[in-house]
């Protein structure tokens, strides 16, 4: 019942490849050392566990660690105990060790199937199903440090950072997973509903009929992208269908509540929002989106007591960690404790020192307080961040005013009251938008006005909708280039857009 | 749902407790998906405001000292403002609803009421009005409905809104109705008549007008007036806005219209009145609901506030302007702090008052606001400088999901600080958030700059859920302390009685004005005892398409001595009222002063 089990902690101080070497112990365990190279690359597998079968020999390599081999445990059992004397042992004692011998025959053959790291993977899928995509990449990590990287885990990441919105992530992973042999038409069909979800409608909508009717069963997925591109692109209508049509198949399911819930929450429907957002925190405690939501939702209705109590599992979570911090601080200001937000603000921005809603928040404490110097210091910081915010430049005009430099407030005061009146305007013709659907015009200049003054998310949504209507409209183009030139040192990405953008206005 | 199955909330839902495979389930979903996105493809497509006492009790947290009583029944006023709504059409107009009045148009020291009647609207067609509603009150007997017989029931327009003011000085106080379609002047002509004169006065203003104020902007002791406008809304500018059903029509929000220039007539003081918006430099938008003049700087000359909705609200500050000019003022709301909300946000402003929240003589402005959104406290640091301290005053957390309107400040209590209700009511017919029909508020002041909601504890009257809009306060029975009627929409009026349970003995101070205007408006009124000074102001406009009393309640503690009334005029004249005692008759130092039971007259001296 020799079974032997191979155990890698690294790669061999030498380097050198040598051919795999069983440690031959007399007992039934054996075991090994071992590092294992796949597909031309080192994997490195800290505390694999699995069968070595004759698979093992033929498409694995085994080196061994001639280091690790000398700092080996001799065996489980002392070799002078267990050879040649099973006879003599009672008969209890040999029936432990047969069962023991069975579970290692069972571990080692799940092994063989990688049941362990299919089982974090299907994890992995309940936690996207529930709309937790954070904790679904916790499960998937776990999954390849078991097992390492299959194409099958690869495309499950690139589905994930998709979710999350991560689509540099999410095209590494589906490349990886291209390379790892995963079906050409399921990355196909990833990489249409990424485009979805990024709200590049335009090219991706006629597909959502044949998408829906050929599920694969993905096809929570597929709603869930789709409604994200309409809700992205202000297409509530749209969205709403598709999650009507899903919650009355799936009526109580997370990930379909938290998306409705984000729609009424887009469409001021703060009670409905409420009432889906409880009900996925009743199905799952710990969900930190739903209880950031939640408490935002709250806060709209002034309800800081009750946010409060929703708060701590967002406060626990890392990806919803510092916005449900901020809404604490909300909760703090809302109840005229200034001292608490204050001091939360204080902690918040050493571990999120580049938190412009921290730095404006604490400017504004320390304004009101009439500490203005602070006051001052933490809103030019803001401004840094965000220069053409009118709440950042309102606040600092307060600050600026109450240590009596009118002048430099006054310059403040003029552009939110510029900005606000232009803001307004812009969206007083919404209404033609709705007249106008393809009126790629109207809407980049809404999203040109939004952009300009420091509404930058809803701005470029607004222009990236003129670009759906028409993709060659050259002055969306325009001002798109003229934003990511702007922001090309930040990243790679925005360089690339940059580029692409001016190149497009140049040439429609 | 395909192979991926989370956990589900079937305790919600029990009819999909698992009884349909999941194959099934997949099959449903996608074919009403296919269905949904095959539609979707085909579709793609010049009030008064009470005073204060200076001793004051420990300030308590949530104080049983208020209590308001529902007055309606005994009063006989039995006034509905009609909107004129029908199921299936929901414009705008209708949802400003309609203010309410208060004056003593006959002059027998007893506050009657005007209410203006609203209208009828259906689409394509004019807006049509409904007759308003006057109201005499006889005392213990209640009041009586004088609309036709005094001339003042006839409406010209879809009305809103009303502003009491003797703007000819002949003694008895006259009325500006605003409305869709223009303005209406009722002239009182002292014989428990009116006769409507807008056109002659030379009022042709035909915009939709919401609030307006009288006020002296220029100094020479007229009244002017000014209007506020609403939106550009019209029978061509008339969109459908779609409801949460299409058999649920919703009125399309302010945002989606531009705003009105509002309009300020000058006085010449003939009884007539002469446009001087852009020479005056008002700005050319807006969209204001509600609007109040007073001195908000201190330097003798009145200031305009004014409440927009949806866009930043306007400060004028009074630049005096060269003899003979007329009138210049600057627009300088966001600079001030008064514009928009600590967020630097413009809100959706419906009403505005002035109150002295912290006893230091200068007015604070408090502005009631859309839902969700919080109250405007705004404290005056001096020299037009504003704080917004809403939060820190502990009203952030009250505001919730009311749509707040009318809005008032005056010592309900006696305490000596101001203390504000608002009227509240949904605009919308099927509101997503709060209720349709929502009770008033009422905030004690705390007397540290912080504010506590006491509705419940003021009377079970206050918690009943209305339409609310108009709310005009003012000393309706007589018995010194400030009642308050509540206009609502296609509601009954209702009376709330001040039934304060308490030892305070009221005074109801009255002015007449000769170089100022006659009503006082603009005088401000501070009491002086034991070294400390409250200042309080008889200012115009104030709430939201109402017109509050020009009397100016002040309590005082029978055990109170050596109080001393300064009374600054908008001429300038100051006049000084002194007793040693509750039980002591006034001295005056120079005009007049007299006394009878528990009302006091000053005459603005000559000199």
């Amino acid at each position: 019942m020799a079974v032997p089990i191979e155990h890698s902690h690294g790669l061999p101080e030498d380097g050198k490849t040598v051919a795999p070497q069983f440690e031959k112990g007399d007992g039934p365990v054996e075991r090994l050392i071992l590092c294992c190279e796949l597909g031309g690359s080192i994997v490195i597998w800290p505390t694999c566990v699995r069968p070595v079968s004759a698979e093992a020999g033929l498409s694995s390599r085994f080196v061994m660690s001639k280091s690790q081999t000398a700092k080996l445990p001799a065996t489980v059992d002392p070799p002078g105990k267990r050879s040649g004397n099973l006879n003599r042992r009672p008969w209890w004692r040999r029936r432990i060790v047969r069962s023991l011998a069975v579970v290692g025959i069972l571990l080692g053959l799940a092994w063989a199937f990688a049941i362990p790291s299919r089982l974090l993977q299907l994890q992995a899928r309940r936690q996207l199903m529930n709309g937790c995509p954070h904790q679904a990449m916790n499960w998937l990590k776990w999954a390849g440090t078991l097992n390492g990287s299959t194409a099958e885990l690869e495309f499950l990441k690139a589905r994930t950072y998709r979710v999350q919105g991560e689509m540099n992530l999410a095209r590494q992973h589906l490349e990886a997973a291209w390379r790892l042999g995963y079906p050409v038409e399921q990355l196909e069909r990833e990489q249409v509903l990424a485009m979805a979800q990024s709200g590049q409608l335009r090219d991706t909508e006629p597909q959502l009929s044949k998408m829906l009717t050929d599920s694969r069963g993905d096809i929570a997925d597929v709603c869930e992208a789709f409604v994200t591109g309409y809700l992205r692109t202000y297409r509530m209508r749209q969205a709403e269908r598709i999650l009507t049509a899903w919650l009355a198949d799936s009526p109580s399911q997370p990930r379909s509540l938290i998306l409705r819930a984000k729609m009424q929450i887009e469409l001021l429907n703060w009670k409905s929002a409420e009432q889906d957002l409880r009900r996925v925190l009743d199905a799952v405690p710990y969900h930190a989106e739903a209880a950031d939501l939640l408490a935002g939702v709250l806060l709209k209705q002034k309800q800081p007591d009750a946010a409060l109590k929703v708060l701590p599992v967002a406060v626990k979570a890392p990806q919803t960690r510092l916005s449900a911090q901020l809404r604490q601080v909300e909760c703090y200001r809302l109840q005229g404790n200034e001292e608490a937000a204050g001091q939360l603000l204080q902690s918040i921005l050493i571990e999120f020192p580049d938190s412009l809603q921290a730095h404006l928040e604490l400017g504004s404490v320390e304004s009101d307080a009439g500490a203005y110097g602070p006051a001052i210091e933490q809103l030019e910081t803001a401004r840094k961040i965000a220069p053409n915010s009118p709440e950042v430049r309102y606040a600092l005009a307060i600050a600026l005013r109450g240590a009596g430099r009118e002048a430099e407030a006054s310059e403040h005061f003029e552009y939110v009251a510029e900005a606000r009146k232009a803001v307004a305007e812009a969206m007083s013709l919404r209404s033609k938008v709705e007249e106008n659907p393809n009126d790629a015009s109207l809407r980049c200049h809404i999203g040109t006005v939004l952009l300009d003054h420091g509404q930058t998310e809803r701005g470029l949504v607004w222009i990236q909708s003129a670009l759906e209507i028409n993709p060659g409209f050259v002055p969306a183009h325009e001002r798109l280039a003229t934003y990511y030139e702007g922001r090309a040192g930040e990243s790679e990405e925005f360089s690339k857009l940059a580029v692409t953008h001016r190149k497009r206005s140049l040439t429609p | 749902m395909s192979s991926q199955h989370g956990p589900t909330i079937e305790a919600h839902d029990p009819k999909t407790k698992g009884h349909r495979p999941p194959g099934f389930a997949v099959l449903g979903l996608t074919w009403k998906i296919v269905v949904a996105v095959a539609v979707l493809s085909g579709c793609q497509g010049c009030s008064g405001r009470t005073g204060s006492d200076i001793s004051r009790p420990e300030a308590d947290p949530d104080p049983p000292r208020f209590q308001f009583v529902d007055d309606t029944e005994a009063s006989k006023i039995d006034f509905t403002f009609r909107s004129g709504a029908e199921p299936s059409y929901a414009p705008i107009l209708q949802d400003l609803g309609g203010g309410c009045g208060l004056l003593d148009f006959d002059r027998d020291s007893r506050l009657d009421a005007f209410f203006p009647g609203g209208g009828h609207i259906t689409r394509g067609e004019e807006p049509q009005s409904y007759p308003h509603g006057l109201f005499q009150n006889q005392g213990a007997e209640g009041f009586r409905d004088v609309s036709n017989v005094s001339g003042s029931a006839e409406s010209r327009h879809y009305s809103h809104g009303v502003a009491a003011t003797d703007f000819d000085a002949d003694g008895f106080p006259d009325l500006v109705v605003t409305g869709y379609g223009g303005l209406q002047l009722f002239h009182n002509q002292g014989d428990g008549t009116f006769h409507e004169q807008a056109q002659a006065s030379g009022l042709t203003d035909g915009q939709w007008s919401s609030s307006a104020a009288w006020g002296d902007v220029n100094g020479d002791g007229h009244p002017d007036l000014y209007v506020c406008h609403y939106t550009d809304w019209s029978l061509t500018n008339d969109p459908v806005c779609q409801g949460l059903a299409p058999d649920r029509p919703e009125s399309c929000p302010p945002a989606q219209f531009k705003g009105l220039p509002d309009t300020l007539y000058l006085s010449t003081g003939m009884g007539r009145f002469e446009d001087v918006s852009g020479a005056a430099g008002l700005r050319q938008d807006g969209k204001g609901l509600g609007v109040v003049i007073a001195d908000l700087d201190s330097d003798g000359d009145a200031d305009i506030y004014v409440a927009n909705d949806t866009v930043a609200n306007f400060l004028y500050r009074n630049e005096g302007g060269e003899p003979g000019s007329g009138p210049r003022f600057t627009e300088i709301g966001v600079e001030s702090g008064v514009a928009l909300s600590d967020k630097g946000t413009a809100d959706g402003s419906m009403g505005c008052a002035v109150l002295d929240l912290n006893q230091d003589a200068r007015p604070d402005l408090w502005v009631s606001n859309f839902e969700f959104e919080t109250p405007g406290l705004y404290r005056n640091d001096g020299k037009l400088r504003f704080t917004h301290i809403t939060r820190i005053a502990g009203l952030a957390r009250h505001s919730s999901s009311y749509v707040s309107f009318g809005t008032v400040a005056a010592d309900f209590d006696g305490d000596g600080d101001d203390d504000v209700m608002v009227a509240n009511g949904n605009i919308s017919r099927y509101p997503r958030n709060g209720h349709v029909l929502q009770p008033c508020q009422l905030f004690a002041n705390l007397g540290n700059s912080k504010f506590h909601e006491v509705t419940s504890n003021a009377g079970a009257c206050l918690s009943v859920p209305h339409l609310g809009r108009g709310l005009a306060l003012g000393d309706i029975d007589g018995d010194g302390d400030p009642d308050v009627v509540l206009s609502s929409k296609d509601e009954r009026v209702r009376i709330f009685r001040n039934n304060l349970k308490s030892q305070i003995q009221w005074i109801t101070v009255h002015l007449t004005g000769i170089r100022s205007p006659r009503d006082g408006c603009g005088t401000a009124i501070t009491q002086i005892r034991g070294g400390r000074r409250l200042t309080s102001w008889i200012y115009g406009g104030q709430s939201y398409l109402s017109a509050c009393s020009p009397e100016y309640c002040l309590p005082e503690s029978p055990t109170a001595a050596d109080l001393e009334l300064e009374i600054l005029w908008p001429s300038g004249r100051v006049q000084r009222a002194h007793r040693i005692s509750s039980k002591d008759p006034w001295s005056v130092d120079q005009g007049a002063c007299t006394q009878s039971q528990d009302r006091l007259f000053f005459i603005e001296p000559w000199k």
